[in-house]
């Protein structure tokens, strides 16, 4: 059976932890947790935006490793680098506010430190046309040209927001030319091997 | 003199014999060539004509999806919500071809049926779970099964996880 696993859930209610447990969702990050819940294993995430390379250097300090995931959202190229290079940093998420930093230096860079790219999919469907597929070619032509992971979350506020896995691993075939079988490994796989990463174990 | 002369005759015939039995081999080889040549002409062959035939026949499939949602919703509400969906994800011309259909829907337990030509089924099952809303209320279309048959579909509809 494959263990779904959400690395970005903005806020958590009841309504969404039952909706997470019926979509087939074993383990979540989550941003603001509003209720606890039963069946399903919550980690902290913490989304990290900075301009500057101080400024993240700031944000990162005091932040515990055990248990969290951090992700950052660079606002620049050293933030980008910064984040690249910096062991603290688990993912480093492309969306429509800092895509034009994701190049191919960065990726390459990412692929050195070993550096996951997040992708908010739910969001990267309402996106303007031309920032839709500026996003698409840095994935297809940079990311996947260098077998680099691709991690897919939904970045839901409410229960609506939240990805059906089965749809979720169909359009990333149909839109980004992979393969089911390494498109499953986005919702499976690459956000395990994280989570284990963060001294937590499913 | 007689006996150099001899020798020279026998040299020719089997410098003679010799070319013969090259030529002999050279057809051989080209035979054996020839036919592996015809071998995988027709393999290529048969490998297009069937790809041909998957094309020219479209089959249908049978996708069980549910609604989770606070309202209930009429059949024709969701179909128009499916097929306004489909154009704007992958285009009218797309939308035509693949002509996503609700056969069957059951509002007492918001499930239904959609029968899609197999070569769009990916499209359909990646569309349902991005339609996030249907007359400006928001719910969430999850696909639970696909089949082959009305029947089957049907028969899952009801049973397949109830929970």
């Amino acid at each position: 059976m494959k263990i779904y696993i959400d690395l970005w859930i903005k806020s958590l209610d009841s309504k969404t932890a039952e909706i997470l447990r019926k979509l087939g969702y074993k383990a979540i990050a989550v941003e603001e947790e509003r209720e606890r819940v039963a069946d399903l294993l919550v980690i902290t995430k913490r989304v990290i935006e900075a301009n500057t390379r101080k400024e993240l250097k700031e944000k990162l300090h005091g932040i515990k490793r055990k248990h969290v995931l951090v992700s950052v959202k660079p606002l620049s190229i050293e933030a980008a680098r910064m984040a690249a290079h910096d062991s603290r940093v688990d993912t480093i998420i492309i969306d429509d506010t800092c895509y034009k930093y994701i190049d191919r230096n960065q990726i390459n860079l990412m692929k050195q430190h070993s550096k996951p790219l997040e992708l908010p999919l739910g969001r990267w469907l309402t996106y303007t046309p031309r920032k839709r597929s500026a996003i698409y070619r840095r994935v297809v032509y940079y990311l996947f040209h260098t077998k680099m992971p691709l991690i897919v979350t939904s970045c839901a506020k409410n229960w609506d927001e939240l990805l059906v896995p089965r749809s979720t691993i169909y359009l990333l075939s149909i839109a980004f030319h992979i393969p089911l079988s390494q498109a499953v490994l986005s919702l499976t796989s690459y956000p395990r091997e994280l989570i284990s990463r963060c001294g937590v174990s499913i | 003199m007689s006996i150099d002369l001899q020798i020279l005759y026998t040299l020719i015939i089997l410098s003679l014999a010799l070319s013969v039995l090259a030529i002999i081999l050279d057809i051989s080889r080209t035979q054996v060539l020839s036919s592996k040549v015809s071998k995988l002409e027709n393999l290529v062959k048969s490998l297009f004509s069937r790809k041909e035939r998957s094309i020219k026949k479209i089959r249908k499939r049978y996708i069980v999806f549910s609604i989770i949602s606070k309202h209930r919703y009429k059949r024709i509400e969701v179909e128009e919500a499916i097929r306004r969906a489909f154009s704007e994800m992958f285009g009218e011309i797309s939308a035509a071809k693949a002509d996503p259909q609700l056969i069957y829907f059951d509002p007492s337990i918001q499930r239904g049926v959609i029968r899609v030509s197999h070569i769009y089924k990916d499209h359909v099952i990646a569309l349902l779970g991005f339609i996030r809303e249907i007359n400006g209320r928001s719910c969430l279309l999850i696909p639970i099964k696909t089949t082959g048959t009305i029947r089957k579909a049907r028969k899952i509809l009801y049973t397949l996880g109830k929970k």
